[in-house]
This record gives structure tokens, sequence and C-alpha cells, in this order.
């Protein structure tokens, strides 16, 4: 059974087409709040003291670094070789939807070392107060004291089955299955955090049953935003090894979905930008294990 | 059990057992220093007109997978080295093209998997390495994965311990582990690890 749990959390291209315009997803249609809100209430709040909960978050660091997430949500950074990938891919939407509601959270949560976000109540760990500031060699998210406290917070609030042999912070656990988001945990965080209707498909294991799962995409695209659970082993091949087990390890937000004869074209937020990648189309089929499909809820939802 | 039969088991797990590919050292380097020492200025040299990163990604070295990096984008390519098409955007992109297929005809020769620069900040200030990953020409183990070397080339002379273990930073003991590996010294700016991964 432990074998299992690890195995299954282990986590034909040529030049792309002319890119047609591609929609961004900070133009979709009536967002929860704005950046100049957002802004708005950083500069009412006056200068940060130092936090007694979060002791190697520096408070200048902190206000910055949520001042640029608001500004450049797709700079956001979950950091190499980490596991915070679906926390990102749930904080870009979230960055993106209600950037107020985002800024009052860090806020409570820097100040008080608590905080309640749409109903889900926060209350990160001591361990998990004391690692925030300090993880290093992750890229840029070294220097982004509030991602990494805000990735912490979500890894150490939410838990799914990946999660059930570790479910307590170590140093390094930022990269192993303590931090871990299998696709139903994926689901119920954006259901509960984001101002969203979330339909799935797919799962863990198996791909979801779709002939063409790229028109099925496009048309999910028209009218809301969609996320993909890929398998980020022959997506971002790091071994040389034939692959033998087939599973999805990482999340990214589809921006565009182009298909043509031989190929499918993708461009996708992950990791602080944008990527555009062309794929054979029976490749393509072979990536995809969820599709997470958001629509904006009406104001009375 | 006969005891022919016992030397018989006996023999073939010592075989095994010395399949495991523990024997990768920093010796590597001292071996191969012309071909990663020319591999690592010409990617620097590449890098610094256009930031990418190129990986091998089958065992026959003729598939690469580029990523190019630009302001607002990064490209993800994936050719075989004869295709025509993989000139074609290098010239596209403005790359010096007898250079970069150097460099690719330069990883095929040590079977060099992966070239990138890596990003890392030391007291809040931006640093960079850059990092290649070698695939072993030793066995692979049968009851176990493959290994990678991964030699770093950082800008600055490093911390190391008395056994020549990569520091993490001045006035600490802790190891300094990237990507979950910990390094080894080579000289004062040159390090190895072991990894499962080449990237």
């Amino acid at each position: 059974m432990l074998i299992f749990f690890v195995l299954l959390a282990a986590t034909v291209l040529s030049q792309p087409a002319a890119i047609p315009g591609t929609p961004d997803i900070s133009a979709l249609p009536v967002h929860t709040s704005s950046a100049d809100e957002a802004f708005r209430y950083l500069d009412s709040i006056g200068p940060l003291p130092r936090s007694k909960h979060w002791p190697n978050v520096r408070p200048q660091l902190f206000i910055d670094n949520i001042k640029l997430n608001i500004e450049k949500p797709a700079s956001i950074y979950p950091g190499r070789e980490t596991n915070f990938c679906g926390y990102g891919a749930i904080s870009y939407l979230l960055l993106n939807d209600d950037p107020l509601g985002y800024a009052k959270l860090m806020y409570s949560l820097y100040t008080e070392g608590r905080a309640v976000y749409r109903g889900v109540k926060f209350n990160p760990s001591a361990r998990v107060k004391k690692a925030a500031g300090t993880l290093r060699f992750k890229g840029v998210l070294d220097i982004r004291p509030a991602e990494q406290l805000w990735y912490l917070c979500l890894a150490d609030h939410y838990k799914g089955y990946l999660n059930f042999f570790n479910r307590r912070y170590d140093p390094g656990d930022e990269n192993t299955m303590w931090a871990a988001v299998n696709y139903a945990k994926f689901n119920r965080m954006a259901r509960q955090l984001l101002h969203y209707n979330v339909k799935a498909r797919g799962s863990d294991l198996v791909r979801p049953n779709l002939l063409h799962p790229d028109a099925y995409i496009n048309e999910k695209l028209q009218s809301g935003t969609v996320v993909l659970y890929l398998n980020n082993r022959i997506l971002h091949k790091k071994k040389l090894d034939k692959i033998k087990i087939q599973i999805p390890t990482h999340y990214v937000v589809l921006h565009w979905i182009y298909r043509d004869d031989h190929s499918v074209t993708i461009r996708y937020w992950d990791y602080g930008s944008q990527t555009l990648r062309q794929v054979h189309p029976e490749f393509f089929k072979r990536l995809v294990f969820g599709i997470s499909y958001c629509t904006k809820k009406n104001k009375d939802e | 059990m006969s005891k022919a039969h016992s030397h018989i088991i006996f023999s073939m797990l010592l075989f095994l057992s010395a399949c495991t590919g523990k024997n990768i050292t920093g010796r590597f380097y001292t071996e191969q220093q012309a071909e990663l020492d020319s591999i690592k200025n010409l990617y620097g040299a590449l890098y610094a007109q256009h930031p990418f990163s190129m990986a091998f990604t089958d065992k026959g070295f003729q598939n690469i997978s580029l990523d190019i990096h630009t302001d607002s984008l990064t490209y993800i390519y994936d050719f075989q080295v004869a295709d025509p098409r993989l000139r074609d955007t290098l010239r596209h992109y403005d790359f010096a093209l007898s250079g970069t297929m150097q460099l690719i005809r330069l990883m095929q020769t040590i079977k060099s998997t992966w070239v990138n620069r890596f990003d890392y900040y030391s007291n809040g200030k931006k640093e960079h390495m850059i990092m290649i990953s070698v695939k072993p020409r030793a066995f692979k183990p049968i009851f176990g994965s493959r290994k990678y070397y991964i030699l770093t080339y950082y800008a600055q002379p490093q911390l190391f311990d008395e056994k020549g273990n990569l520091l993490d930073r001045r006035r600490s003991r802790r190891l300094r582990k990237i990507n979950g590996i910990s390094f080894q010294r080579i000289n004062d700016s040159i390090c190895y690890g072991i990894s499962a991964q080449f990237r």
C-alpha cells in the first residue's frame, strides 16, 4: 500500500503556428475585486510592524511581495522542485479574481497568525510559521516571503490522501509528499477558496473519457477558466529511462489551445511565466489526467 | 543446497551489489574536464545572447528539448538533432548557429543530458550558477534507478566543510541542498552531486 502511494505521488514537436489573440485571464468579466482596491487597502494600513508569528518574514519584503503579486499575478513562482504547483495555480486564479480579498487575507495571516477567507479558517502550525521566509535555492521564491508563507499555509491546511503518511511539516517537506496535491484536493481548494463553480473531469489514475479532449477543453475555455492536471513526467522529461507509470503531478492554468491536423498547441501559466508548447494530438491525450472547468459564481451563490 | 549453488548465488549477489552506481565520484570531472569546461563556457556565452536551456530526452542522444525564454513567454521545442527545423528555429531566434550546434555536439560526446543556468539568492543578492547533468557510462543498476552526475559551476568560490561538503552559508554547518541533493567539492567554485533525475 505504501509503495502504491509513493508511486502514485512521485511525480513531437515542431515550430508553433502563428498565435491568434490569446485571451487574457485577467480580462475575463466580473471580478470579485480589483487591483486598485487592493492597493488602496494596502496603502491604508500604514507601515507593518514585524510579526511575532512569522519570525523569518520581514515586513517590508512581505508587503513588497504582496504588491508585486497583485500587480503581476503571472509572476508568482511556487519554487523549483517543490510540490507547490497546485497551490500556485489556485493562487494565480485567486489573485486574478479577488486581489482585495487576497491582500486582506495575507495581512490578517501576518499580523494575527491566522485568517478566515470565504469561511475557510487558516491557523498555520508553529513549524510552518518558523519555516516561512527560510526556503532557499527555489529560484526567485527565495526572496518572496509572502509567497512562501502562503504556499506553506495552504499545504499545512489542506490534506488529501497523498499527505496521509506525512502530515507534519519538517524542513525540506516542501519537496515531499507533505505538500503533494491530489486531484480531489485541488478541486476542493478551488471550490472553497475561489469565487468559482468548479466542474472536474478526470482523476489521479484514469484520464478523462473524452475522444477529443482538446475540443472539449477549447469549448470550455470560451466560457470559463480551465486548469489542467498533467503528467509532467512526459511533459518535462527528467529521466532517460522508459516511463512505466503514467501519473499526473502538475497543474497548469490554460490560456489558449489550438488544434490542427498534426498538433495541439497550448499556452499555459505555470511557475512564474507563460509557456507555449506544441504536442502531437495523441501525446496530448496521454498528457491530460484532469480538466477543471471554473466559471464565475453569481453574486447570490 | 550444494556448496556449488551457494557459491553461484553468493557471486551473483556480489555482482549485483557492485552494480549499484555508487562508483560515481568527482574523478569524472578530471577525466572529462576539457569537454565539461567547454560546455560551460560555450553555454554561458550563448545564454548571454538568449536565455535558454537544453536537454537530451532519449538514450541515443538524438532528441533535444529546447526551452527558449523571452520576456513574455517560454517556448518549449522538441527536435531531432538532424531535423532542419532545429536550425530554422535557432535562426528565427537569432541564436549563434555554429556555437549552438557545437554545444549540441559537445553534449553528445560526453553524454550530457542537460545544461541550464540556475539563479539563486545570497543575502538577497541574485547570483547564478551553471548546472550540467551527465549520464554516467557505468552500468545502470539492475534493481535501482539510473543516477546522473550534476556538476555546478559557481561564479564565486564557495564554502565547504573539512570533508568537502558544500555548506549552506557562512557561519553554518548545514549542508546546501539543491533539488534535494547535496554537493561535494571539486575545486573552490565547481561541485558535483548525484541525482536520480537529470533536471
